[in-house]
């Protein structure tokens, strides 16, 4: 019996996991086709329980085609969706503990739901809607106050990114003690995360910090950040005021996909088959590493400022414990189940035991348009026109791409943003 | 008995299914009703607030020191309302509710906002080519205003848990274009306590 269950198994267990089903729309974006994605996107029937996935996605390439303005139609739709199913289903957790965890709704990583607040707040900027741009700011630190309050560990009540955006958007605004401390914030969340997984203070930070404390008159701490960092030079808030800024952020390559892991064990005496499917974070090829930038005579490399592909390793990290709970909880029922159908007649044993082993299944749902990292540059210049060259490099340093933005402009005390998210062929290849 | 089981879940399943399998339902409701639903700020306060705040303006004294220093009624612009709250709340609704108190109330002359005037300009533009010399309107005869009233909305939350207490500060300020001073502070707070559900379907 065990044979022909394994069989069975092999012939109908092949069937498309939701990470597989991203993948065409992966190789459309690494493609340049943002209309074939969204095209693929869009035929695709969407159950309830994948909706905030799909408008996640759908804003995420809107956003890449330059439509922010629909993009956050649809980031939005999805935060509210996020609220509500912020709350428990207890209909949900029965089918999960019977069933699979992928049966549930997909309410969204907390870092996911940051990533939301973060990029509407870019779509905001790049549109130059700097007030609407403050809400998203307001927001980001109330949402990571609440995932504090639920608990979620030192990487999900802080964020580098959310906070250091929030602060260039105070400074944009000219609210200076805002702005330094959310750049205060943004060096506590590198510090916090640095204990986690390896990411580094970008070098920028450390310039805004001493900036910051200095034009707000926070002298000790100025002093402090001057021989933690060891810069003794640094443009004042008051010739910054005078230039125009370009931020530039590169939005690198895809997050990382989860695969399903799976076991299937018979187990004595009968030769009950028991499966366990995990998920598990497959990372992606690098493809690019930097961005190099040319403008107005001054070439300069983005850093990396939030690294969501070690964040969402960390995350799934954190679920494993509850989601192995779940697991042993939903085979042990099973089995019971099977057991009891297998007294009364040795075929309906077969099919419960079957059926119980094709449903259990890994939930491999995550936002998979995500970027593998977000990068930033910033440069002042004098106010004027330029044109904008970006070099994008592969991890030995080569130039492999070159994207230009022309007519930049940039006006006194006014920041420009913008992205520009490019995903390298190379990182589409997955192995199993 | 197998029978009477299965005729007792079928009479179950219908039951269920009429209760929810309705039509989309539609019940017009009165624009003055006040139906909260998320929190947030919504149709209600922003009506109220310019409601009471527009009030309370008028009733101050810079309007009559106004009107015995010059012997006409002030004219008033309504310049930038900033959103510095927690949400994208729609400012323009706000804006026109203001302008709508004003205007209505009789008691200052108002003036059309910067968008608007170059529209009319625009107009009597095209009237200065077009239209018969006795209805034309001539250039430079606009009314320049007295008054700029100018604002934002502030907002504090607290929160523990599913509970919220959303706090909403309104702030207008009225300065004169002649020598920037203000005259009238006006401040309107809306205080909510929203708790949200633990569970849903």
């Amino acid at each position: 019996m065990p044979g022909l269950l394994l069989g069975l198994l092999l012939v109908v267990g092949g069937c498309a996991s939701y990470s597989n089903s991203f993948a065409p729309i992966a190789a459309e974006i690494a493609g340049q086709d943002l209309d074939g994605a969204l095209e693929l996107l869009g035929k695709r029937k969407v159950p309830e329980r994948n909706r905030l996935l799909s408008l996640m996605n759908r804003g995420m390439l809107l956003r890449m085609r330059g439509e922010f303005k629909a993009s956050n139609q649809e980031f939005l739709a999805a935060k509210r969706l996020a609220e509500a199913l912020n709350a428990l289903s207890l209909r949900e957790q029965t089918t999960a503990l019977t069933i699979n965890d992928a049966t549930r709704s997909y309410v969204g990583a907390p870092y996911e739901r940051v990533m939301l607040n973060l990029y509407m707040a870019l779509n905001y900027l790049e549109l130059g809607e700097l007030d609407q741009a403050r809400v998203e700011a307001l927001q980001v630190d109330l949402l990571l106050g609440e995932l504090g309050d639920d608990e979620v560990g030192p990487l999900f009540d802080n964020d580098p990114l959310a906070r250091y955006l929030s602060a260039l958007i105070f400074e944009a605004g000219g609210e200076l003690s805002d702005a330094m401390i959310a750049y205060r914030s943004a060096y506590q969340a590198y510090l916090e995360h640095q204990e986690r997984y390896p990411v580094a203070v970008p070098h920028q930070l450390e310039v805004d910090l001493l900036r910051a404390s200095e034009a707000v008159g926070l002298t000790e701490e100025n002093q402090q950040y001057v021989s933690e960092f060891g810069i003794d030079v640094w443009q004042t808030a008051e010739q910054l005021r005078q230039q125009g800024e370009l931020v530039f952020l590169f939005h690198r390559g895809l997050a990382p996909v989860k695969v399903e892991q799976s076991l299937t064990v018979p187990v004595p005496p009968r030769g009950q088959l028991v499966r366990v499917a995990l998920p598990e974070y497959l990372r992606r090829p690098a493809g690019y590493s930097v961005a190099r930038l040319r403008i107005g005579g001054q070439v300069l490399e983005t850093e990396i400022f939030e690294d969501i592909e070690n964040l969402a390793i960390a995350e799934l990290e954190r679920n494993r414990p509850a989601i192995l709970a779940r697991a042993v909880a939903r085979n042990i029922l099973k089995y019971r189940v099977t057991k009891e159908a297998g007294k009364k007649d040795d075929l309906a044993g077969l099919l419960v035991n079957l059926t119980g082993l094709l449903t259990e299944r890994a939930d491999t749902r995550s936002w998979m348009s995500l970027p593998a990292d977000i990068q930033l540059a910033r440069i002042a210049l004098v106010p004027g026109v330029y044109d904008l060259e970006v070099e994008l490099l592969d991890p030995s340093g080569a130039r492999v791409k070159t994207r230009s933005f022309p007519a930049v402009r940039l006006e006194a005390g006014r920041k420009t943003f913008i992205s520009c998210h490019e995903v390298a062929k190379e990182s589409l290849v997955r192995k199993h | 008995m197998r029978i009477y089981r299965i005729c007792a879940l079928i009479t179950l399943v219908l039951t269920v299914s009429l209760m929810f399998g309705c039509a989309t339902q539609v019940k017009r409701i009165d624009p003055d009703e006040v139906k909260d639903l998320s929190g947030a700020w919504n149709d209600a306060d922003s009506r109220l607030v310019s409601e009471e705040m527009i009030a309370d303006m008028l009733e101050r004294p810079w309007v009559s020191d106004f009107m015995v220093d010059s012997g006409k009624r002030p004219a008033v612009i309504v310049g930038t309302v900033r959103n510095l709250s927690h949400e994208h709340i729609n400012i323009n609704t706000f804006v026109n509710d203001i302008e709508r108190s004003l205007v209505n109330s009789g008691r200052v002359d108002f003036v059309a906002s910067a968008v608007e005037r170059e529209e009319i300009r625009g107009e009597r533009k095209d009237q200065d080519l077009n239209a018969r010399e006795d209805t034309r309107k001539a250039m430079g005869q606009e009314l320049g205003a007295d008054f700029m009233l100018k604002g934002q909305i502030n907002t504090i939350i607290d929160h523990a848990g599913k509970k919220q207490v959303r706090y909403y500060q309104v702030d207008l300020t009225l300065i004169s274009l002649a020598d920037n001073r203000k005259v009238w502070l006006g401040q309107k707070k809306i205080k909510k306590f929203v708790k949200r559900s633990k569970l849903r379907y």
